[in-house]
C-alpha cells in the first residue's frame, strides 16, 4: 500500500461518512430548537402564572388586612376569630403580631415558617412578597404593615397547584421535543439516503463501465445541481465509450493489416523451406534466420492480440472440463521433447473446472517454454487440489534460479530480465509470463514465483475449480 | 430447408470420389480472397501440399466458379469487397455441399460463430501456417466411417452409410453437408453413448484436444434443424450438460 493511500484509509477512519454527517446535523438541529421553544415556553407560562398569583394574592392581603385592623381595635376576641377564619381555606396561614403578642390561624402553623429577612422588611414599615418552601412545597408569602396598630400581617398561599401545573408543562414539553427530534431523525435519515441515492446511482453505473459494459448511464435527473453531476457524468462515459470503440477498432485493423502480409510471407517461407536444397548454403543460411524471425514475429503479433484481448476481457469461452484432463492434456501438447515428470494428484481426477482451454493451453506452453529457453529445461509439474476450491499447479524448472531483482517484474510486459539469466537463442517476445499472468487473472487465478528446494525456479499457478464430477 | 438451388447442384460425391479414388488424384481448393499476393502465396503453397486450386477475386466470382469447375473444398476469407465472406459462405452453401473453411482475422471475435452459422464447416486464422491449413483441408475431406452397411433410423429418417444419404420415409432425400454426415455418423456409431465435444472434434474435425468447441455446437444445432422434428426441444440428439452429446437409443 502506498503512502497516499495509507493517509486516505486513516482519513476515511475520521470521517463519518456523508449519510450520518446529515443525519447528525438534523438530530443536533433538532434538539437545539425543542430546547430553545420548550425554554421559551415553559418560563413564560411560569412567569404569567407567577405574577398572576402575586397580584391575586396582594390584593387578598390588602383587604384581609384592613379586616385585622377593625378587628386589632375591637380586642382580642374580635382578632382570634378573625384569625382562626382563615384556617378555613386549604393552605393558607394567616400570623398577626401585635407588639409581643403573636395570633395564628391554626396551631400546627408556625411563624417560623416566614423567612426571617421578610420579617424584618416588614416590621420597617414594608409591604413584601416572596416565595419559598414549607415542608416542600412551593409556597408564596405576604407581610404587610398595620402601622395604626403597630402590627404586622402575614399570610401565606401554598403555590403547590402552580408547581403541579408547571411540572405538567415540562413534562409535556419533553415529550413534545422527544417527538420532534426522532421526527428529525427520521427526516433526516431519509434526506440522507435522498442526497446520497444519486451517488450510489453514479457508483453503480460506475462500476458497470469499470467491468466491461459501456454502455451504462445515469438517468437524467431534473434536479438542477444533480443534473450538472449526471449530465458530465454521462458525457464522460459516452466519450469513453467513443474511445474504446475507436480503439479495439483500431487494434482490429492493425491485426488485420498485420496478418494479412504475414501470411503472404509464412506461405512463401513454407514453400521455400519445401524447395531449400534447390538454394545455396548461403541461401539455406538466410532462410533459416528469415523463417527463424519470421515466427518470432508471428508469435509476437498473435501475444499482443490475445493480451489485447485479455485486457477487453473479450472472447473467452468458458466451458466445463475435468480438471485432470485438462492439466494431461496440456502437459502433453507441451511436453514431447522435454524430459519433465508429470504428477497429477488422485483427488483431481473427480474435479470439473470452468476454463477456457485454449488459454490454458497457453499457460502451460508459455511456462514450459520459459523453462526451456531461459533454465536448463523442466523437471516437473506437479498438479494437486489446494483446499476444495483451487487447484494448484507447480511447474519447476532446473534452475538456475532467477535474480532476486528479476523475480518482482517478471511478469511485466516486455521484461526480458537482466543480460545475465538470458539465453542468446532466446526466442521469447517478451510477453510470454505477461500472457501467463493474464490468462490465469481471466479465470480468476493467480501465478506466482518462487525458488525450489532443489535450485530451480517454482511458477505456481493457481486456478479456481467448480463442483464434483456429475456421476 | 436448402432455398432452391440458383444453379443445379453437382453431386458432391463425384468430386470426392474422384478425390479419394485409387488413383488418388488432387482434390481442388476454391481461394476466395481479394488480395492476390496471399492468394497466389497459399496457392502456391497448397499446390506444392499436392492440391489443385482455383482463385476467386470476389464471393461473386467464387459462385460462379462452383458452377463451372469441380471444386472439393472451399476457402473464403471473411473481409471481401462487395458481397461480404458471410454472405458467400450462405451461397455456396445454398448451392453445394462441399466443406468450407472460412478465414478470419480475429479467433476471438464473433465473426468465427457467425461464418460457422453461415454454413462454414470450419476456420483458420491469419496468420496460418498452409501446412496446418493442408491437415484441415484433408480432415474435412476425409469420407465418412461406414463400416456398417445397414440402415439406421433416426425418427422419421433412415440414414443409409453406404449410399452416404440420409432420406425420409417416403425416398427424398435430406441434404446434409459432408461434415454433418460425419458427425451423424459418428454419432451413430457411438449410439446411446455421451460423446464429449473433444471426441466429436478429434473424430470429426481431426482437432486435438484444444480445438474450439464451438464448432461442434453450431454443427450440432444445424444437424438438429434437419433430423429433428422440433429442433428447439430436441428429442433425438440430446445435450448431457458438461458433458456432450448423445444420440437417443433406437
Amino acid at each position: 500500500m502506498s503512502e497516499a493511500e495509507e493517509t486516505q484509509v486513516k482519513r476515511r477512519q475520521y470521517i463519518a461518512s456523508l449519510r450520518s454527517r446529515i443525519l447528525a446535523a438534523f438530530i443536533i438541529g433538532a434538539v437545539l430548537f425543542a430546547l430553545l421553544m420548550s425554554s421559551i415556553s415553559y418560563f413564560t407560562v411560569r412567569h404569567f402564572l407567577i405574577t398572576e398569583r402575586q397580584a391575586t394574592v396582594l390584593r387578598q392581603a390588602f383587604t384581609d388586612a384592613a379586616l385585622m385592623r377593625s378587628s386589632i381595635n375591637q380586642g382580642d376576641a374580635s382578632i382570634r376569630d378573625q384569625i382562626s377564619a382563615f384556617d378555613e381555606v386549604d393552605g393558607v396561614h394567616a400570623f398577626l403580631l401585635v407588639g409581643q403578642k403573636r395570633y395564628r390561624s391554626n396551631p400546627s402553623a408556625s411563624l417560623s415558617t416566614i423567612p426571617l429577612a421578610m420579617r424584618k422588611l416588614v416590621r420597617q414599615g414594608n409591604a413584601a412578597t416572596q416565595t419559598f418552601l414549607v415542608k416542600g412545597e412551593p409556597t408564596l408569602g405576604v407581610g404587610l404593615r398595620i402601622a395604626s396598630a403597630q402590627a404586622s400581617f402575614f399570610i401565606s398561599f401554598s403555590v403547590a397547584d402552580i408547581a403541579r401545573t408547571l411540572r405538567a408543562l415540562l413534562l409535556a414539553l419533553i415529550g413534545v421535543s422527544v417527538l420532534l427530534i426522532s421526527g428529525a431523525a427520521f427526516a433526516g435519515l431519509r434526506a440522507a439516503r435522498r442526497a446520497v441515492r444519486p451517488l450510489a446511482q453514479v457508483g453503480e453505473a460506475a462500476s458497470a463501465i469499470a467491468s466491461g459494459d459501456l454502455s451504462a448511464r445515469l438517468a437524467h435527473s431534473d434536479d438542477r445541481d444533480l443534473a450538472a453531476l449526471t449530465d458530465s457524468f454521462n458525457a464522460m462515459a459516452s466519450e469513453l465509450e467513443t474511445r474504446i470503440v475507436r480503439d479495439a477498432a483500431f487494434n482490429s485493423n492493425v491485426a488485420h493489416e498485420l496478418r494479412s502480409p504475414l501470411t503472404t510471407l509464412s506461405a512463401t517461407v513454407e514453400i521455400l523451406q519445401g524447395s531449400s536444397e534447390q538454394l545455396s548454403s548461403e541461401g539455406r543460411e538466410a532462410l533459416e534466420l528469415l523463417s527463424g524471425d519470421l515466427n518470432r514475429f508471428r508469435k509476437l503479433i498473435a501475444d499482443l492480440l490475445e493480451l489485447a484481448a485479455d485486457d477487453e476481457r473479450s472472447g473467452i469461452r468458458l466451458e466445463a472440463v475435468n480438471a485432470a484432463q485438462l492439466v494431461r492434456k496440456a502437459s502433453e501438447a507441451n511436453l514431447q521433447q522435454l524430459d519433465a515428470e508429470l504428477v497429477i494428484a488422485e483427488d483431481l481426477n473427480e474435479r470439473m473446472m470452468l476454463a477456457d482451454k485454449r488459454r490454458v493451453e497457453r499457460i502451460f506452453a508459455n511456462l514450459i517454454g520459459n523453462a526451456s529457453s531461459h533454465a536448463d529445461g523442466l523437471l516437473s509439474i506437479e498438479a494437486k487440489c489446494l483446499g476444495d476450491d483451487f487447484m494448484e499447479i507447480a511447474f519447476i524448472d532446473r534452475g538456475p534460479a532467477i535474480a532476486l531483482q528479476d523475480r518482482a517484474r517478471i511478469f511485466d510486459r516486455f521484461y526480458r530480465g537482466s543480460a545475465s539469466g538470458r539465453r542468446a537463442d532466446s526466442q521469447g517476445s517478451g510477453l510470454g509470463l505477461a500472457l501467463v499472468s493474464e490468462h490465469v487473472a481471466v479465470h480468476g487465478g493467480s501465478v506466482r514465483l518462487s525458488i525450489d528446494a532443489r535450485g530451480g525456479n517454482c511458477f505456481t499457478v493457481m486456478l479456481p475449480l467448480e463442483g464434483v464430477l456429475p456421476s | 430447408m436448402l432455398a432452391t438451388p440458383l444453379l443445379a447442384p453437382i453431386d458432391p460425391r463425384l468430386t470426392l470420389a474422384s478425390l479419394i479414388g485409387e488413383d488418388g488424384a488432387m482434390a481442388t481448393v476454391l481461394l476466395v480472397e481479394d488480395d492476390p499476393r496471399i492468394r497466389s502465396a497459399i496457392a502456391l503453397a497448397l499446390e506444392r501440399e499436392g492440391y489443385a486450386t482455383v482463385g476467386a477475386v470476389s464471393g461473386e466470382e467464387g459462385i460462379a466458379k462452383i458452377g463451372k469447375v469441380p471444386i472439393d473444398i472451399a476457402l473464403v476469407d471473411l473481409t471481401l469487397p462487395g458481397m461480404d465472406g458471410l454472405q458467400a459462405c450462405a451461397e455456396i452453401r445454398a448451392i453445394s455441399s462441399i466443406p468450407i473453411i472460412i478465414v478470419t482475422a480475429r479467433q476471438e471475435s464473433d465473426d468465427v460463430v457467425a461464418g460457422l452459422e453461415a454454413g462454414a464447416d470450419d476456420y483458420v486464422t491469419k496468420p496460418f501456417v498452409v501446412k496446418e491449413l493442408a491437415a484441415r483441408i484433408r480432415a474435412l475431406l476425409r469420407r465418412a466411417v461406414s463400416s456398417a452397411p445397414d440402415r439406421h433410423h433416426l425418427g422419421e429418417l433412415t440414414l443409409i452409410p453406404a449410399e452416404g444419404a440420409l432420406r425420409h420415409a417416403d425416398g427424398s432425400e435430406v441434404h446434409c453437408t459432408f461434415t454433418e454426415f460425419r458427425l451423424l455418423s459418428e454419432l451413430v456409431a457411438h449410439r446411446g453413448e455421451v460423446l464429449s465435444r473433444e471426441h466429436l472434434l478429434e473424430h470429426v474435425w481431426g482437432y486435438d484436444y484444444f480445438g474450439d468447441s464451438r464448432i461442434v455446437d453450431v454443427h450440432i444445432r444445424r444437424l438438429r434443424t434437419k433430423v429433428e422434428p422440433d429442433a428447439a426441444n430436441p428429442e433425438l440428439i440430446i445435450t448431457v450438460r458438461g458433458m456432450g452429446y448423445k444420440l437417443e437409443g433406437p
